[in-house]
Order: C-alpha cells, then structure tokens, then sequence
C-alpha cells in the first residue's frame, strides 16, 4: 500500500528524517512510534505533502507520489487526522461532515444547489458522524464539543475524505483513559480495506492496536517488526523505555 | 444544517423596499443618492463574498470597478458597440481579469495578499489617469446610457435609472445569496475559517480562491458599468484605493460575511455622508469617528451584532435550539 524510500529531511543542519524506508501492506494496522523529537510527525508530515522531502520517494498503492501537492495526495487515496485538533470550529458537527464530503464527491464545486438542503451531503454525514459516536451531537459548533469528541471529529474528517491509506497522528493525545478506550473501539472498528498507519504514544494502545511497530529515533528507523519483538527489544528499552538492556 | 439566518429577507425587503420608495418620490437631488446607494451595493457585495467569505481581504478591488468602467467607455464609445453589448463585455473582461488576477494574488496571503491587491489596481489606476485616449485624469464625457426605448423605458430619465439600478442592485444580491447558500460557498467558509484542514480534505484551495476572486471581479466590473451609465463620464477616480478602502469600511461596518451587513454600511455611509456634508466640509472626520465607535462596540459589524442579539434572545426564551 505505501513504499517509502530513502526518504531525507533536514531543517537546516539538523537532519529529522534520515534516510527513512519501510512498506505498509494493504490492510495493515501499523504504528510508528519513538521519543519525542524523533521525528514522527515530520515523516507524517512529508507523507501528506505537508512538508516536501530533501530526498526518497514515497509510493501509494504503486503510484510515486513524491512531487503531489497534498490535496493530490489525498485524491490519491491518502488521508490524516492531526496531532493537535484540526476543525472547522464556526461550524456544526454535521456541517463540518458534509463540507468534507462535498469536498470529497466534488459537490463542492457546485454553485447552483443548495448546501443546507443536499439530502446526499447530510445522509453521508450523519453516517460518519454515527460511525465515531457523534450522532447525539450532530448539531453542536465544533468548538463547544468536549476535548474527546473533538478528537472523534478529527477522526471522522480524516474518514470523510475515503482513504486507503488513513495516518493518525496521536488519537489518543490528552484523551481521560475512558475516552481513549472509545477511541480505541472506533479505531478498531475501522473496516480492513483501511490501511492505517498510526502515531502513537500510549503504549497499550499500540501494543493492542498494531500489528507491527517501526521505531524511530533521531529520524532513522530503529527497528521494525510484531509488537513481541519490540517489547523485548534491548535497544528500544535502552532508548524509548530509558531502561538499561 | 447552515445557520438560518430569518432576519437576513425581512431586513433586505425592507432596505431595498425603502430604497425603492425613495427612487419613486424623491426629488432630483435625493435621487442621485439612492443610484449611488444601488450601485455601492453591487460593488460591496462583491467586497464581502471575498473577504466575509472566501476570507480574502483585497485592498484593492475598485481596480476591476475601473476595467468594468473602462471598457464600457471603450467599445460605446470608441468602438461603437450598442451600449448593452459593451456592459456585458464589461462583466466578462471582469471575470477573465479577476482570474488572471485572482491566480497572481492568491500565491501570497495575509498582508502580503492585502498590499499586492492594492499595488495592481493602483497599476490600472496608474494607466487611466496617464491614458490620453482616456483624456488622462481629467476623465473623459459624453458616454450613452443603455437605450431602451424600444421596450418604453427611458434611461434617461433620472427616476427610471434609479429604479434599474436598484433592480440591479437586488438582482445582484439574489446572485449572491445563491452563491454562499451552495456547496461552493460553504467550502469557501471552510477556507477561510481553516484553509489548512480543507486542503488535507483534498480540496484545491487556490482553485476556489480564483473563483471567487473570478465572480467578485465580474460584479465589480457591473458595479464600474453602472457607475459610467449614471455619471455618462469615465475618470481614473473610479479605481482609485480611497473607493477599495470605502467598501471594505462599508462592509466590515455593516457585518462582513453577512449579505445584508454590506447594504446596511452603504446606506449608512451614503445617508451619513451626505447629511454631514451639509453642515460641514470636514464630513470624513465625523465619518471615522462614527465608525470607530461602531467598531469598537459591534466588532462583527452592526447586523452581526444584531444576529448575536437576536439569537442570544431566541436562546433565552428558548425559542431556538441551544448550541451546545
């Protein structure tokens, strides 16, 4: 599903993704994780278009991606949600849904219909809403949700745009434990045609959610492989777990 | 889903109502007044859909009221088109200006956007004051209303242009409403509140900046045409950046991202404007005045805060539903 290769970024001297490979198979629920600073979100960052890499090519499902602009990216089959809440806060959860769907079916290129009368638009939302467990807030403005339910929108954005390829950067940052159980129910729930590769920094999310884990450290990685062999890794104790081998 | 804004048609019949009632038993020197109103509308509304909505604060859109004005000087009179084809010409060139424009402009954002908006209309404010064919920064008369005589109506007579104009002036306004009612309105919401998060949607954001940049142009450019139908006189006045700086008074004043905010800060400002005049020349100084006072107690223009108002009363006796 997605090929990264040789992939380099430097701000300046400082060099935060080096030489950066790995694959991500069709279907995968895959976790990156690392100290801070290792360069996590960057690398999200350059698989999105956020940011453009030095070096190395990135691959969606066999198409070199590297030079797309993010809306590219995305059109190709590649979304995210962000680390820090990312939302249209005037708007209601519902409006916020069907104005990342019209986006998505290009309805939003339509200027001789109604928005607030589209029963297309408002089905679609009010099942992405359903589907994080917004139904009952459907009519709420963004800004005036709970902390956790931002962070279900945030989610429900990124499945609007009908990836194959979803990057989650921290869904569970700054959730109360019971909320990060809910996250990780809706994430679990996610259907297998959705490759998901995932930031993460609760480690019992990520033991529990990927199937393989690649560590990072100073932007290269680390390790690669099934969550036994992380958790018994000597290196990553040493480095990520501070513990001497 | 979409705000339901039901004060936005009452308050809009009744100001254009009231503008109607005015061009009907005003005498010569009011009518000029109420034309002015009907045009100014046109040309703020287009402010607003960039700025109030698409997020695009420009600083300079009286430039494409001068192409509008222009080329409707151009081929009426020296070209020597009917005058309707030339008005329509106008409007097009508008479009076809705002999206070369419109793709130059939208590459820079913020300050940057406000300063390079304003450096290119003052580029064509520039070219008309040293256009000889012009007759320079003296302006150039003598241009012909549209004549629709044969449809029994005079343009010509003061009264009935006031009554197009307005007609105009709502149509436009009806174009308008449409527009921000549509998906393509509401992804232009979507940019300006979080530009970021809409293209991570997948959404080509300039693409819709040029659009919209494209339709402002266009009704801008109708605004300019109308203004050379009422004075019948071309002059580089019409691009200049102190008309870009009224309308974006008139429309933050009035409520920017509202329709009815923009015809609410152009009566204000005209009828204001005109009053003061009459007792002293230094009407800009009581002007600026009234509007800071605005702006400091209504920072979301004055229909803004009278959509605040009434919905924090409907949430009060529980006539809507809460937000939270």
């Amino acid at each position: 599903m997605l090929e990264v290769g040789g992939l380099r970024k430097a701000f300046g001297s400082l060099v935060v993704t080096d030489g950066v490979s790995f694959t991500v198979e069709r279907g995968a629920r895959e976790a990156l994780i690392g100290p801070n600073g290792a360069g996590k979100t960057t690398l999200f960052n350059l698989l999105s278009g956020e940011l453009k890499p030095d070096a190395g090519s990135i691959r969606l499902a066999g198409r070199d991606i590297t030079g797309l602009s993010p809306d590219r990216r995305v059109k190709a089959g590649l979304a995210r949600s962000f680390q820090r809440n990312n939302l249209f806060l005037d708007m209601t959860v519902i409006e916020n849904l069907a104005t990342a769907v019209a986006v998505r079916t290009g309805e939003s290129r339509a200027f001789w219909r109604s928005f607030a009368g589209s029963k297309g638009l408002k089905a679609r939302a009010d099942a992405l809403a359903e589907s994080v467990g917004l139904a009952d807030r459907r009519d709420a403005l963004a800004r005036h949700l709970s902390y956790g339910s931002q962070r279900q929108l945030e989610i429900a954005l990124a499945l609007a745009a009908e990836p194959q390829l979803l990057l989650l950067d921290e869904p569970t940052a700054g959730m109360s434990p019971e909320e990060t159980r809910s996250m990780q129910r809706l994430i679990a729930g996610l259907p297998r045609t959705l490759t998901l590769l995932l930031i993460e920094h609760d480690m019992d999310v990520v033991f529990e959610m990927a199937e393989r884990i690649t560590v990072l450290d100073y932007g290269r990685v680390l390790i690669q492989g099934p969550p036994a062999t992380i958790r018994g890794s000597a290196i990553v104790k040493q480095i990520y777990f501070g513990e001497a081998g | 889903m979409g705000s339901r804004d039901r004060l936005a048609l009452p308050v809009l019949a009744l100001l254009f109502g009231g503008l109607f009632a005015a061009a009907l038993v005003s005498g010569a020197y009011s009518l000029t007044i109420v034309t002015e109103i009907a045009i100014f509308v046109v040309f703020a509304l287009s402010v607003d859909f960039l700025v109030g909505y698409a997020g695009l604060v420009t600083f300079g859109h009286a430039g494409f009221m001068g192409v509008g004005a222009y080329a409707v000087a151009y081929f009426s009179h020296f070209a020597g088109w009917p005058v309707g084809w030339a008005i329509a010409m106008a409007v097009a060139l508008g479009a076809v200006a705002g999206i070369a424009i419109g793709w130059l402009v939208t590459r820079v954002s913020g300050v940057f956007f406000i300063m390079v908006t304003l450096a290119v209309s003052m580029m064509f404010w520039a070219w008309a004051s040293k256009s000889p064919k012009f007759h320079r920064d003296d302006g150039l008369g003598g241009m012909k209303r549209l004549d629709l005589r044969q449809f029994g109506i005079d343009l010509n007579d003061e009264r009935v242009f006031a009554i197009a104009c307005i007609l105009v002036a709502v149509a436009v306004t009806g174009v308008f409403w449409w527009l921000v009612r549509s998906p393509f309105g509401q992804t232009l919401r979507a940019i300006k509140q979080n530009e970021n998060r809409i293209r991570a949607q997948g959404c080509a954001v300039q693409r819709y900046k040029i659009a919209a940049f494209a339709i402002a142009s266009a009704a801008a450019a109708l605004a300019g045409a109308l203004h050379l139908q009422n004075t019948k006189f071309v002059h580089p006045e019409v691009a200049h950046w102190i008309k870009s700086g009224e309308s974006l008074i008139v429309v933050i004043v009035g409520g920017a991202g509202t329709l009815v905010g923009p015809v609410i800060g152009t009566f204000l400002f005209f009828l204001f404007h005109r009053i003061v005049e009459s007792f002293t020349a230094n009407w800009q100084i009581w002007m600026g005045l009234l509007f800071i006072t605005i702006v400091l107690l209504a920072p979301e223009g004055i229909y803004g805060r009278l959509l605040a108002l009434t919905r924090r009363r409907m949430r009060e006796t529980g006539g809507g539903k809460p937000d939270a």
